[in-house]
């Protein structure tokens, strides 16, 4: 009976066993293929240099280590394999260090269930984005201090103390405000584990919380010019922006719940019971993570990564087939989806098949992602060969986020566009710095000491081409008049389409027709269909026979699909909600249907 | 190759490169196996040839500009030893207490700079000496300025830092970070002391001026009924009373060439009396009719200097277009006498009609002989025009010269004097055109100034790869005294804050009666 009970024991345990197999299968999968921390590379753009200053940088505020060994490890998750091999190694040693607390705490050998508990608090974490290396460097450090500190505790409380001061001063530089967890797990054992005298226990703890409380103010007071919040919680993922926001609580609540649930103190008959329930218990809260990473993964700036890497890369198809396949009502969307369709040469052709429910926003995003989002209009502006202005959003972009790649990168490439070597030369050394991006820096020093650049870059040669030759003021409210500028300046293709599909969005139809134009000069081997549209109705509104363009003429089937909408008005009367229903079969992708129904909810909103 | 391995080889690489580097005696230069001798300059970066250096200035660190396998370079007075520094990577460092020792035993003479380049396996190239001319007169320790990135619209992080010239310490005094993320900057001493001193936070709960007078600070809300809150802003000699600019300014972005530019749509002086916490004004300085901004007082405190253009709305055309590139400033002044308070009547010292540029931040030496402006072609913000260049006026012989420091196509803007009037340093974009760093120029005693230097620091090549700005450089004699907490404190105390109070003979409109100052300073010819 014994043995059966034996084997059937162990089998159980065989199975538990498994569990975090599974889960770190689960981890790296889902970090994969579901996260993919290519996209967490490019939310973050982690700079890393290789020299002495930036390690020093690392050194001249609490936890600056940390970050500094994150900035590391964050350049390699551009490559997404590469970066869920790292998160998953992250994984399995926060996996080993709670297993291995668990043993020390409790004795127990089946420990390998619950030591998934924290592990797969992970994945909800990464879903997010913006989450740092720093933040599990740091919880990494804590328990590995932590289960050295209990593993060789010294018996004389003044040693444990100095010992206790030296560990916490140590975790405090490197990892900031987790020395609080550190505290707190050492102010528990103490209290719950220790086998002294209960004053003894008391002042022990006592000095542990002081210790912790002290040494923040005192680096605030005497060593580092931070604020006072900053001080006690950097490092600690509970600003507010992870959702649930009781992830991270359940993560850091998992190690001081561990000691108090271990210790002595919790009776036998409620451990004995708590032992019965606790491994079914763990699977069901394991799968309820599971779900909760999946629920709470940040699809909005999953796709919005997708598409900016997409973007950076060119790769103008893929973006628009995004657009095809979903929908995600937000600007940044249609700002991306309007980019693809004019590098595949469909704007005019096209894009009131895609929702656009922004206005001109939605071709030149709106001001308040000047700060928010500076790289993504910095992108369009340099494509637009509106190279100051993009220089601006990427110094907007270096004022508040401080040194990226791509910040570096871009003002790299405008200094050399505008002739300016020197000034592209500063970030050029410094991204000679990095892993990444030296060999890049390298080509562009050396195409810039040979002034080779235009003959080594086909798309800076364009750029180049289509940069305005003379001076005129930005008019930041009124992005179609910078466009008019550009024009004035060059024949500049993209500033034509960004300015005629603009003044379609904004439904102003004279300047539409005061600038059409210009589309002899440009080489379209045929009018696009939205500036037909456009012209049909400014002939019927204006009793206008004809306009005037030379040797071009509007394709029948344009003027067919007009005057089929007009018979469908009619047959409702020319009540325009009437015939929406019938309208939206045929007509949902022309001007005129965004002009009827789009354009005025816009307009009141 | 794989990025790790990448990894260690550059991590390898960096070791053996930073042991080579900045190493002390190479041994005796005679060893070098000299085959070549090049008969011009070596290129050196920063390039300190032939520039006067104060005599307690930090080492002159430098890279070699040459090809080469190693490199040496022997610092000597013309009639001694000196030291040798070797370099594998071209990085020369001195020692700072030899380095010291060199500059303070010869002053007021030259020192020189052999350097040898190795270029191939033992057998080197010597290039003529750098010079280097050691000036008798020290310069103040510390220069104070801003740090920010090269800012356009939003800022988020910047600080106030104090660099010791005498050394490579650098300490920030006050980061934004600790209030509230907001704007801070003008930060003003009083006759280059730091003991004494003003500086401006905007935006949130810590925004105000802080005044710290001889250690103690406070708050002071400089905005009444009548005037916004002061700007850039200058210490009477006294010490009792502070001018400052009240500016409406706004930013604007060109297509071409240095995108940013700014528009001065509204500005006066006030003059705020730190005993009686009030603020007053006079026609002389605040009249509606005309732009004034960037005071600044005679050391004898009898005048105040300013600039001065038509106002702004007379810069329209009558189709409503702004001519932006019209509006230049003229170099103005009043008398003032500090027992009654009185202004006397403005004058023009030098007219932008004369020169056909805009005249803007005239700077007068200690000693009242100099005033230093910079001329720029239009507008108001120098550091955002590349033609901007600085200026001095010879206040005995009032002529203006160019003092021959100026780059040819950077911006070279704000500057400041040392106590002993012999430095001036300023903020230059010749570097890069991108970010500014602070020059150095000395002027020596026949009135000429000399090749300016960028203030040295540690590494050679920091410059190189620096993307902040230097802002509004400032010489001091002391460092910045208070604590940062104790200044954080006073800053978001808004109980303690001062307000300050309107002269209610301005505020309703009872200017004092001019007519007998203005007689008085008709009889005192200006100095």
């Amino acid at each position: 009976m014994h043995s059966q009970e034996g084997v059937s024991r162990q089998q159980r345990n065989g199975v538990w066993n498994f569990i975090p197999l599974a889960v770190f299968i689960f981890i790296v999968l889902y970090t994969w293929l579901r996260i993919d921390p290519g996209l967490i590379h490019q939310f973050q753009d982690p700079l890393f240099l290789l020299d002495s200053v930036f390690f020093r940088s690392g050194l001249h505020y609490p936890g600056g280590l940390a970050d500094y060994a994150a900035a590391f490890l964050s350049q390699f998750l551009v490559i997404p394999w590469l970066g869920a091999f790292i998160i998953t190694i992250l994984s399995i040693l926060l996996y080993l260090l709670t297993s291995r607390l668990i043993g020390l705490l409790s004795g127990t050998k089946n420990r390998a269930l619950y030591a998934c508990i924290p592990v797969m608090c992970l994945p909800v974490l990464y879903g997010r984005y913006d989450h740092s290396l720093a933040v599990d460097l740091g919880l990494l450090l804590t328990l590995f201090v932590f289960i050295l500190f209990i593993r060789y505790r010294p018996r004389s409380m003044v040693i444990r103390l100095l010992l206790y001061l030296a560990a916490v001063c140590v975790l405090y530089l490197a990892a900031a405000g987790h020395m609080l967890l550190f505290a707190v797990l050492t102010g528990l054992y103490d209290a719950l584990h220790s086998k002294q005298a209960a004053a003894l226990r008391l002042l022990s703890v006592f000095f542990t919380v002081l210790i912790a409380m002290i040494i923040p103010f005192l680096s605030v007071q005497l060593l580092f010019m931070i604020p006072v919040k900053q001080a006690f919680l950097y490092t600690l993922p509970f600003s507010g922006t992870c959702r649930p926001p009781c992830v991270p609580w359940l993560l850091y609540g998992f190690f001081p719940l561990l000691v108090i649930l271990v210790s002595p103190y919790v009776t036998g008959p409620v451990r004995e019971g708590w032992k019965r329930m606790v491994p079914a218990g763990i699977c069901v809260l394991l799968v309820m993570l599971g779900t909760l990473a999946e629920i709470s993964f940040d699809r909005k700036t999953n796709k919005m990564m997708r598409m900016d890497r997409y973007a950076c890369r060119g790769q103008w198809a893929e973006i628009v087939d995004m657009a095809e396949k979903t929908f995600v009502p937000e600007v940044w969307f249609t700002y991306f989806t309007n980019r693809a369709l004019y590098h595949t040469g469909r704007l005019p052709e096209d894009m009131f098949r895609y929702a656009q429910v922004w206005g001109t926003d939605g071709l030149f995003l709106p001001e308040e992602y000047t700060y928010r989002w500076p790289m993504l209009r910095s992108d369009l502006l340099l494509e637009l060969g509106y190279v100051n202005e993009s220089q601006h959003m990427a110094c907007e972009g270096l004022s508040q986020m401080g040194e990226k790649p791509r910040i570096l990168r871009r003002l790299a490439v405008i200094h050399l566009l505008k002739g300016e070597k020197q000034a592209a030369m500063t970030a050029l050394l410094k991204l000679r710095k990095t892993l990444f991006h030296k060999n890049w820096a390298n080509k562009f020093i050396g195409a810039a000491e040979s002034d080779s650049l235009l003959q080594k870059d086909p798309e800076l040669k364009r750029i180049r081409t289509v940069m305005p030759r003379s001076d005129f003021i930005l008019v930041p409210e009124k992005p179609l008049m910078d466009m008019e500028n550009l024009l004035k300046n060059r024949d500049n293709r993209m500033a034509f389409e960004y300015l005629m599909t603009g003044c379609l969005l904004e439904g102003d139809l004279d300047s539409f027709i005061g600038h059409i134009q210009k589309i002899n000069s440009l080489n379209y081997p045929a009018i696009p269909r939205h500036f037909e549209e456009a012209m049909i109705l400014y002939m019927m509104l204006s009793g206008q026979k004809r306009l005037d363009l030379p040797g071009r003429q509007t394709d029948p089937r344009t003027v067919e699909r007009y005057q089929e909408l007009r018979s469908i008005l009619a047959r409702h009367g020319g009540r325009k909600e009437a015939a929406r229903k019938e309208l939206s079969g045929n007509h949902r992708d022309t001007f005129w249907y965004y002009l009827l129904y789009i354009k005025p909810v816009i307009s009141d909103e | 190759m794989s990025p790790t391995v990448k990894l260690i080889l550059l991590l390898g690489m960096s070791a053996v490169s930073a042991f080579m580097s900045c190493g002390p005696d190479a041994g005796p230069v005679e060893r070098l196996n000299v085959t070549e001798s090049i008969q011009r300059l070596p290129g050196i970066d920063p390039d300190y040839s032939d520039t006067v250096i104060p005599p307690n200035i930090a080492p002159m660190n430098f890279r070699i500009d040459e090809p080469g396998l190693r490199y040496v370079a022997h610092v000597h007075p013309a009639d001694g030893n000196g030291m040798v520094i070797s370099a594998g990577d071209g990085r020369i460092c001195f020692p700072v207490s030899p380095w010291k020792r060199l500059l303070n035993g010869n002053r007021g003479r030259a020192i020189y700079i052999d350097i040898y380049a190795e270029y191939e396996k033992n057998r080197w190239r010597r290039f003529e000496p750098v010079s280097i001319r050691i000036a008798p007169d020290s310069i103040d320790t510390f220069l104070a300025y801003r740090l920010i990135e090269p800012q356009y619209k939003y800022y988020h992080q910047m600080g106030l830092y104090q660099r010791n010239l005498e050394n490579f310490s650098e300490t920030c005094f006050l980061h934004n970070r600790v209030t509230g993320d907001n704007c801070m900057n003008c930060h003003t001493f009083y006759q280059n002391r730091a003991r004494n001193m003003i500086f401006h936070m905007r935006s949130g709960a810590a925004s105000g001026t802080m005044l710290i007078r001889d250690g103690q600070i406070k708050k002071i809300n400089t905005a009444t009924d009548f005037n916004r809150a002061g700007a850039y802003a200058f210490w009477h000699p006294d010490g009792k009373r502070i001018v400052f600019s009240v500016n409406k300014l706004k930013q604007f972005f060109h297509a071409t060439g240095e995108s940013r530019d700014v528009l001065d749509m509204g500005s006066d002086l006030i003059l705020y009396d730190i005993r009686s916490n009030t603020v007053t004004t006079d026609p002389g300085i605040s009249d509606p009719e005309r732009l004034e901004t960037f005071p600044s007082w005679s050391p004898d405190g009898r005048y105040l200097y300013f600039c001065s253009a038509a106002e702004f709305e007379s810069f329209f055309t009558d189709k409503g277009d702004l001519l932006y590139d019209d509006i230049r400033y003229d170099l103005m002044r009043v008398p003032y006498d500090a027992e009654t308070g009185i202004f006397g009547p403005r004058e023009t010292v030098i007219s932008s009609e004369e020169t056909g540029q805009s005249i803007l931040m005239p700077r007068i030496s200690p000693d009242g002989k100099y005033l230093m402006f910079c001329m720029c072609r239009y507008g108001n913000f120098p550091v955002y025009r590349p033609d901007s260049d600085l200026y001095v006026l010879d206040l005995a012989g009032g002529r203006y010269f160019d003092p021959g420091i100026n780059s040819d196509v950077s911006a070279d803007s704000y500057h400041s004097w040392s106590g002993n009037s012999r430095w001036v340093v300023f903020s230059s974009k010749r570097d890069n055109g991108l970010c500014a760093r602070p020059y150095i120029s000395y002027l020596d005693r026949d009135g000429r100034f000399h090749k300016p230097f960028v203030v040295p620091q540690k590494d050679p090549e920091f410059y190189t790869t620096f993307l902040k700005t230097y802002n509004v450089p400032e010489f001091s004699r002391d460092p910045v005294p208070f604590r940062w907490q104790n200044l954080v404190r006073a800053a978001f105390d808004n109980e303690r804050m001062l307000n300050a109070k309107p002269d209610t003979g301005v505020q309703t409109g009872r200017v004092p009666d001019k007519t007998p100052a203005e007689e008085e300073w008709k009889q005192k010819p200006p100095r």
